[in-house]
């Protein structure tokens, strides 16, 4: 899972989000780092739907205009959860050798 | 220009389709995220923009059957429109005198007689491109050249000769070839000694420009049948009612019978044309006029047609009962339609 859509599902996780607050949470949560645009998002958007990750939750109609808000799926949830897993496995594997190295080291 | 206006037309990039069901949404968050006063959009939004309103024209759904499928069309496309722009050029810078070559190379070979037929070559429901001739010529026994002769006088005037050994001893034949022109020569004994049939297979080179008009229509019918199939395909995705699987079904048997055609004329022709006078501009010609001299072209226009008024009709009528409501690619629960559909720009 690409860092972008793994932050897209981490901002849905605790509740609904229309397209501009996704790309808020994302920056927030990525400290900054993390810049999505309007294309992008709908583009990964468009896939993490096809995929049963997220669903459309309601539409709303501010000052005559569209917003859509978009929640995890109970697949979304697993799949995040999954990668959360995945990524503290990766990262604890990591943090072990570092630390087996500066024992070795020091 | 308001900045919305500028977006509007931003959003041009994606299809109409998806502009109808997802714009006003990319719109409004393009809007949300503008800073106060800002009248352009920023470059790199644009680039996004653009980007992703080409990658959403140019790509099929995913999944490897929709890749197959665009896969084929662009194959398809690309061998009928290669053939017809090979034609066009090769007409456009041919003289069309091929029996004036063919005479020069007769008289190089001291032949006697004259021609008795003078004709193109007919095959798989389609004639063979410009200077593929077939003519027959009468040797006098007595006074005109043999086989070896013929040998001897090619090799001098520059031809380089192969003898074919064809185990019998009324029928000869040599294949010669010089500059990128190349000839079969079949000589046909009379069993009295009298006379000797010539038949003479001439095949002009192929000029340097059809090799360009080849390419091009190679490139652009690929194109053309890729970007056709990405378009109906997620027309398809997009409204997965009874009608529009009934239209996927003929479209998609339609096309598969035609790159049947395609793909069994070329296979003929490689396994025909092992005696080195086939070209690449020949086979991938052969299809192009297989299907347009046989009427399955008739096919194509049918596949076509039931293509674009399938995605046409799946496009502007409402989701019936049963059928599954998408804005883009996401599936938007029945309570939600409607009220929702302005388009930007």
């Amino acid at each position: 899972m690409q860092e972008p859509t793994f932050l897209i599902l981490t901002t849905l996780a605790t509740r609904p989000l229309h397209g501009y607050g996704v790309i808020q949470e994302v920056k927030t949560l990525s400290d900054g780092r993390v810049t999505l645009r309007a294309g992008t998002l709908y583009g990964a958007l468009d896939r993490l739907a096809e995929d049963g990750l997220v669903e459309v939750e309601r539409e709303e109609a501010v000052d005559g205009r569209l917003r859509r808000y978009y929640r995890l799926t109970r697949e979304g949830t697993a799949a995040l959860e999954e990668e959360v897993a995945r990524i503290r496995h990766n990262a604890d594997a990591a943090a072990s050798r570092l630390r087996e190295a500066r024992a070795r080291f020091a | 220009m308001s900045l919305e206006r500028r977006y509007g037309l931003l959003l041009r990039a994606y299809p109409r389709r998806y502009r109808r069901t997802r714009g006003a949404e990319i719109l409004t968050t393009l809007l949300d995220g503008a800073a106060p006063g800002q009248t352009w959009p920023h470059w790199r939004d644009a680039a996004d923009l653009v980007r992703g309103g080409l990658r959403y024209r140019i790509m099929p759904p995913r999944g490897a059957g929709y890749l197959v499928a665009a896969g084929l069309s662009a194959v398809l496309l690309g061998v009928i429109v290669a053939a017809l722009s090979a034609t066009l050029t090769w007409r456009s810078v041919e003289s069309g005198d091929d029996r004036r070559a063919l005479d020069g190379f007769l008289a190089q070979t001291g032949a006697v007689g004259s021609a008795t037929s003078v004709e193109r070559l007919y095959t798989v429901g389609a004639w063979q491109p410009e200077s593929y001739q077939q003519v027959n010529v009468l040797f006098d026994g007595g006074r005109g050249a043999g086989m070896g002769d013929v040998d001897r006088r090619l090799t001098a005037a520059g031809w380089r000769v192969h003898r074919l050994v064809l185990g019998n001893d009324v029928t000869d034949s040599l294949i010669a070839d010089r500059d990128g022109d190349s000839v079969e020569l079949t000589f046909l004994r009379d069993p009295n000694g009298a006379t000797t049939t010539l038949i003479v297979d001439y095949d002009h080179r192929v000029p340097g420009r059809v090799w360009q008009g080849l390419l091009g229509g190679l490139l652009a019918g690929a194109a053309a049948g890729w970007l056709l199939a990405a378009w109906f395909l997620r027309g398809i995705r997009e409204h997965r009612g009874a009608g529009a699987r009934a239209g996927l079904l003929v479209t998609g048997l339609t096309m598969l019978g035609l790159e049947l055609v395609v793909l069994l004329t070329m296979a003929s022709y490689l396994y025909g044309g092992l005696d080195g006078r086939l070209t690449s501009a020949r086979l991938l010609a052969m299809p192009g006029y297989a299907l347009a001299d046989s009427g399955i072209w008739l096919l194509l226009i049918v596949g076509a047609a039931v293509a674009a008024a399938t995605v046409s009709r799946a496009s502007s009528d409402p989701p019936q009962q049963g059928e599954e409501h998408r804005v883009g690619t996401v599936p938007v629960r029945p309570e939600l339609r409607g009220g929702s559909g302005a388009q930007p720009g």
